[in-house]
């Protein structure tokens, strides 16, 4: 046999014997894990996973599991598809995180979570939840819990202190839009730098509707985006002004349009442009001192504390300011797991309060629960203590089945917006008929037109 | 008991091999053709009711389909992609890069090398090689080459988004083009040279009467094979702009990606998957039947 024919052979067997060895090896129970059961966890970023595995050996002593980590992709939007992808094909992991409480609606009308509503009702944690987030845990057209609150986001304007007092320029809170737009022209003049970002466009993707479109429509004290018939309402002029709004940005170059377009958009403007002061004011959350800008991120701002404060947003309607909270990264049991009660014991451990504390002093927010202001690791939370005392007063916009395709639709119109293709009327007709093309008629409050409404967007002066 | 001509063992040999070839292609290619048609006609999702309980909704996707712009744009993109890329960049460079290797050159193997080299890295390890390459601000290695010239730092992938995943593609194409181009090169008879050159022909005249008519046959196979893979690139493409800014670089495979794991409409997703398996159809039959090609 020459050695042609005799690699031909050996180098297909040898792949398959390193294939079978290394399975084996990957395979073979260790003794940690073989007289228990198995509960498997998906998590994702290098961050949340490093304070799973911290807390690992303790929620395994506690509950007698073997407790499986699986790293899904980083950014959320992948880690999302994956997942979803994963509990449709009915191989998903027995427990995991549900980026934005707005996705629940979409994942449990799927049915892919497991209803939670008995084991959360008896939860001692349970009665330790603020209103809004016992709301916000609860699926709009069942009213049920499908999921366990661990950490909040508490959402506000930040900018950079240090430069706008070293430029004589007011740090007041803005009281209204046109506050917020006078201070944002002034900072524009005095500095030469842009002023505001309020994130937009398609490349965002959801963020465009969560860390941007929906500070604008929360900002009209009346406006609700569902109607008592869980439709989406989307005709109004709250709608219409939001999208008005960012047209004043775009208009008047008081927001950094070119960023917005890239692959991705937030790394120029939150990760170079604000730490350096080439932009003063970002919609940003209880993470961003964190996450985005602490002392161990990739782009530190010296003395965060001090040099970066916020603003609650200002009202479009003569209300008061307010600061938005949403449920992040909350804990659901995959309704295919074959394990339920214990993975219902899990996400319901995963719900405690010294749990949320590592979780929220390591990656930024703030604990669900309101007790844990009275734990002792509390104060290690440092100025996001703050942040744990304005939930109860918080606001919040609740969603229904089909966010997902609405924050499409805002992030194509808002686009649309940025690149100057619509202005404010075109986009509320873009954003109403894309989102009535997805999930048909009837889940969009039919009554007003936009026909109906003053041509054009409103400016802002 | 059958008996049976040698000429018919033969054939019935050779449908025997053919089988296991033809049952891949009807598990993988065949029947999910079939199954994206019937999904298209139905609204189901991957969240939401939908995902639980879907419904015929007839050809009602493909109605939204053709009044969507962005699907018009997308196939726009699309095809500037492949004209761009395939049929133009990684042709006309494949075949300079065969008929440079033909002649007698010091280190061949090197440059074959080099060549081919893009081609055996995956596709996402391109995608990322080329987005520290294009990478904005002053570390981008773009950036650094231009500065000798004393050009600022551009946001390459913004300013140029659709030029730059052409350029990343042909180069990545190269490698193809010429090995095929090469062996059709390596086809045309000695002979019909010397002929010609004992004739006078000059090295034009030589090129464009003997190289490129006796090139045909390959240069269309070619073609088609370079059009119908380009027609499905997604990750390079997914990798470096993810089909912005703007919907510029938004291809087909990223657009039916977008709406079926972004947006989550599987159905919509299918539609269009559909259509893009029909335009690539044509194209395919384009090259076969109206060049008159035997593929």
């Amino acid at each position: 046999m020459s050695w042609t024919t005799k690699s031909l052979v050996l180098l297909p067997l040898g792949a398959v014997l390193v294939v079978a060895v290394g399975w084996w090896w990957g395979e073979s129970p260790s003794a940690q894990r073989q007289d228990l059961p198995t509960l498997v966890i998906a998590e994702h970023r290098t961050a949340r996973i490093q304070v799973l595995q911290q807390l690992k050996p303790a929620l395994e002593a506690e509950l007698g599991v073997y407790l499986k980590i699986v790293e899904y992709p980083a950014p959320p939007q992948d880690y999302f598809t994956k997942l979803v992808t994963e509990l449709r094909a009915g191989n998903a992991p027995d427990v995991f995180t549900i980026p934005r409480d707005l996705q629940m609606d979409d994942l449990a009308a799927a049915g892919y979570l497991a209803n939670l509503t008995d084991a959360v009702e008896q939860w001692p944690g349970y009665q330790h939840l603020p209103e809004l987030v016992k709301q916000l845990t609860r699926a709009s057209f069942d009213e049920q819990v499908y999921v366990v609150p661990s950490i909040m986001a508490v959402e506000q304007l930040y900018y950079r202190h240090d430069l706008l007092t070293a430029a004589g320029i007011s740090t007041a809170q803005p009281q209204s839009w046109q506050d917020l737009l006078s201070r944002s022209r002034q900072i524009k003049q005095q500095l030469g730098q842009y002023p505001l970002l309020i994130p937009a466009g398609l490349t965002w993707g959801m963020g465009s509707y969560t860390e941007g479109f929906r500070y604008l429509l929360a900002s009209f004290s009346d406006y609700q985006l569902l109607n008592v018939d869980n439709q989406y309402v989307l005709a109004g002029e709250a709608v219409r002004a939001s999208f008005g709004f960012y047209q004043t940005l775009v208009q008047q170059q008081l927001m950094p349009v070119k960023p917005l377009l890239n692959p991705e958009p937030w790394v120029i403007p939150k990760y170079e442009m604000f730490p350096k002061g080439q932009l003063l004011i970002t919609t940003c959350g209880s993470w961003c001192k964190v996450f985005d800008w602490g002392p161990d991120s990739r782009n530190p701002i010296p003395n965060v504390d001090q040099a970066v404060q916020t603003w609650k947003f200002p009202s479009a309607d003569g209300g008061e300011p307010f600061a938005l909270a949403s449920v992040v990264y909350s804990w659901g049991v995959n309704a295919k797991s074959r394990q339920q009660q214990l993975a219902q014991q899990l996400v319901l451990a995963l719900g405690e309060v010294d749990v949320a504390l590592v979780y929220a002093e390591k990656l930024g927010n703030v604990p669900a629960r309101l007790d844990a202001a009275q734990h002792p690791g509390f104060a290690a939370l440092g100025s996001r203590m703050e942040d744990h005392a304005l939930l109860p007063q918080a606001r919040a916009l609740r969603t229904t089945v089909g966010s997902n395709a609405m924050m499409a639709a805002v992030a194509q119109a808002s686009e649309a917006v940025l690149t100057g293709r619509s202005d404010a009327g075109q986009a509320q007709q873009q954003l109403i008929d894309y989102v009535t093309n997805v999930l048909g008629d009837q889940q969009v409050k039919p009554q007003l037109t936009v026909a109906a409404l003053p041509k054009g967007g409103k400016q802002h002066d | 008991m059958i008996k049976l001509t040698y000429e018919s063992r033969r054939q019935l040999g050779y449908r025997f091999m053919m089988a296991p070839a033809l049952l891949l292609m009807a598990a993988f290619i065949v029947f999910p053709a079939f199954y994206a048609f019937s999904l298209s006609l139905t609204d189901v999702a991957l969240l939401g009711f939908a995902a639980q309980e879907s419904s015929f909704v007839g050809l009602r996707n493909f109605s939204r389909l053709f009044g969507d712009p962005l699907f018009w744009n997308s196939l726009k993109v699309t095809l500037i992609f492949v004209i761009g890329s395939a049929v133009i960049g990684q042709f006309v460079l494949g075949f300079l890069s065969a008929l440079a290797l033909q002649r007698p050159v010091r280190y061949k193997p090197i440059f074959n090398a080099i060549i081919c080299l893009p081609n055996a890295v995956p596709e996402m390890v391109v995608g990322f090689l080329w987005i520290s390459m294009f990478a904005s601000g002053e570390y981008g290695t773009l950036n650094r080459f231009v500065a000798w010239f004393g050009v600022d730092p551009q946001q390459w992938l913004y300013t140029f988004p659709l030029l730059s995943i052409i350029i990343v593609n042909t180069w990545r194409g190269i490698a193809f083009a010429m090995i095929l181009l090469t062996s059709g090169l390596a086809a045309i008879p000695k002979d019909i040279y010397e002929a010609a050159r004992v004739d006078g022909a000059t090295d034009t005249q030589v090129f464009w009467r003997i190289t490129v008519p006796m090139m045909m046959p390959t240069i269309f196979l070619y073609m088609f094979i370079s059009t119908v893979t380009t027609f499905a690139i997604f990750g390079l493409v997914y990798t470096l702009s993810r089909g912005g800014p703007a919907n510029s670089t938004e291809i087909l495979g990223i657009y039916i990606y977008n709406q079926s794991f972004t947006a989550f409409q599987l159905g919509y997703g299918a539609a269009v998957a559909v259509v893009s398996l029909v335009v690539s159809m044509i194209l395919g039959i384009i090259y076969v039947k109206a060049l008159k090609v035997e593929v």
